[in-house]
């Protein structure tokens, strides 16, 4: 999270909006975000609504929700997803940021 | 001191001592009830705990020397047919494996039936379908922690967005 928030403004300047889902009451979300001064959107899914809606695996043997990150382009169709095997599983922003790059490029020749 | 065979052998209150072979009969037949009474303590005390469980070893011995004896069998005779055909024998070493060993337990079907639905639902909950890679994303509607209602489709056409499922950070 602290690296998200580090590199926020490439994303921004990426046009990508950062939205994060969690498992998390309304009020933890709140307390998380001020605390950490979070930049992006927080969303409390106690129902696990977009959990089952995006597939993100539980893994009982691992204790909880595995990381997932999906980017999805203007025209909202999924253009990056990965869905972690453990808790470390995580893509670099790097990654996700020259892939928002390269997703730009093509909207702009598109255009 | 010697067993009284002749003699005076103890009376009760108030009656004769008994004497020669009466007395004999009358001790064995004392001694006799003695043990048939501490026999019946031993059945209806520590033996009646000890039995089921004398039992129960009993039969988990008979269990794995069944199942070892089954392996031990099945595994003579894949090696039998191994030195016979040493190829293209598979499906018969399989056969004969499954032939061999013991045959598991029928369970009673509305419990196997009710603990499939169980593993079922458990597999629905953590194997959902997955959003695919260039199709596109479901749309969602949910509330931030400020009370605003997010949607995907309020970014069409204005922003990409990165959605991160998170583990949880309380």
């Amino acid at each position: 999270m602290a690296q998200l928030r580090q590199d926020y403004p490439q994303f921004v300047a990426r046009d990508i909006e950062v939205v994060v889902v969690g498992p998390e009451d309304t009020r933890a979300f709140s307390d998380y975000w001020h605390k950490e001064s979070l930049p992006f959107i927080g969303l409390p899914d106690r129902k696990a609504s977009v959990l089952k809606l995006y597939g993100q695996e539980v893994n009982l043997f691992k204790l909880g929700r595995m990381p997932a990150q999906v980017l999805i382009d203007k025209a909202g169709v999924a253009r990056f997803v990965h869905y972690g095997h453990s808790m470390s599983d995580i893509p670099k922003n790097e990654e996700i940021l020259a892939l928002g790059d390269e997703i730009n490029a093509r909207t702009d020749v598109g255009a | 001191m010697g067993i009284p065979i002749w003699g005076n052998v103890g009376a009760a209150p108030g009656h004769a001592p008994l004497t020669g072979f009466r007395a004999v009969e009358e001790v064995a037949v004392g001694t006799q009830r003695k043990r048939t009474k501490r026999a019946r303590e031993w059945n209806a005390g520590p033996l009646a705990y000890v039995r089921p469980l004398i039992a129960v070893c009993t039969r988990m011995d008979m269990i794995v020397q069944s199942e070892w004896s089954s392996s031990n069998q099945a595994l003579q005779k894949v090696l039998q047919i191994d030195a016979e055909e040493p190829k293209g024998s598979e499906d018969t070493r399989d056969s004969t494996i499954s032939s061999c060993m013991p045959s598991a337990p029928v369970a009673d079907p509305g419990q196997a039936a009710a603990r499939q639905r169980a593993a079922d639902d458990l597999n629905r909950e953590t194997k959902m379908p997955r959003v695919s890679l260039n199709q596109p994303a479901p749309n969602f509607s949910l509330p931030d922690f400020a009370g605003n209602m997010i949607s995907l489709s309020d970014f069409h056409g204005r922003k990409n967005v990165l959605l991160v499922f998170n583990r949880g950070f309380a």
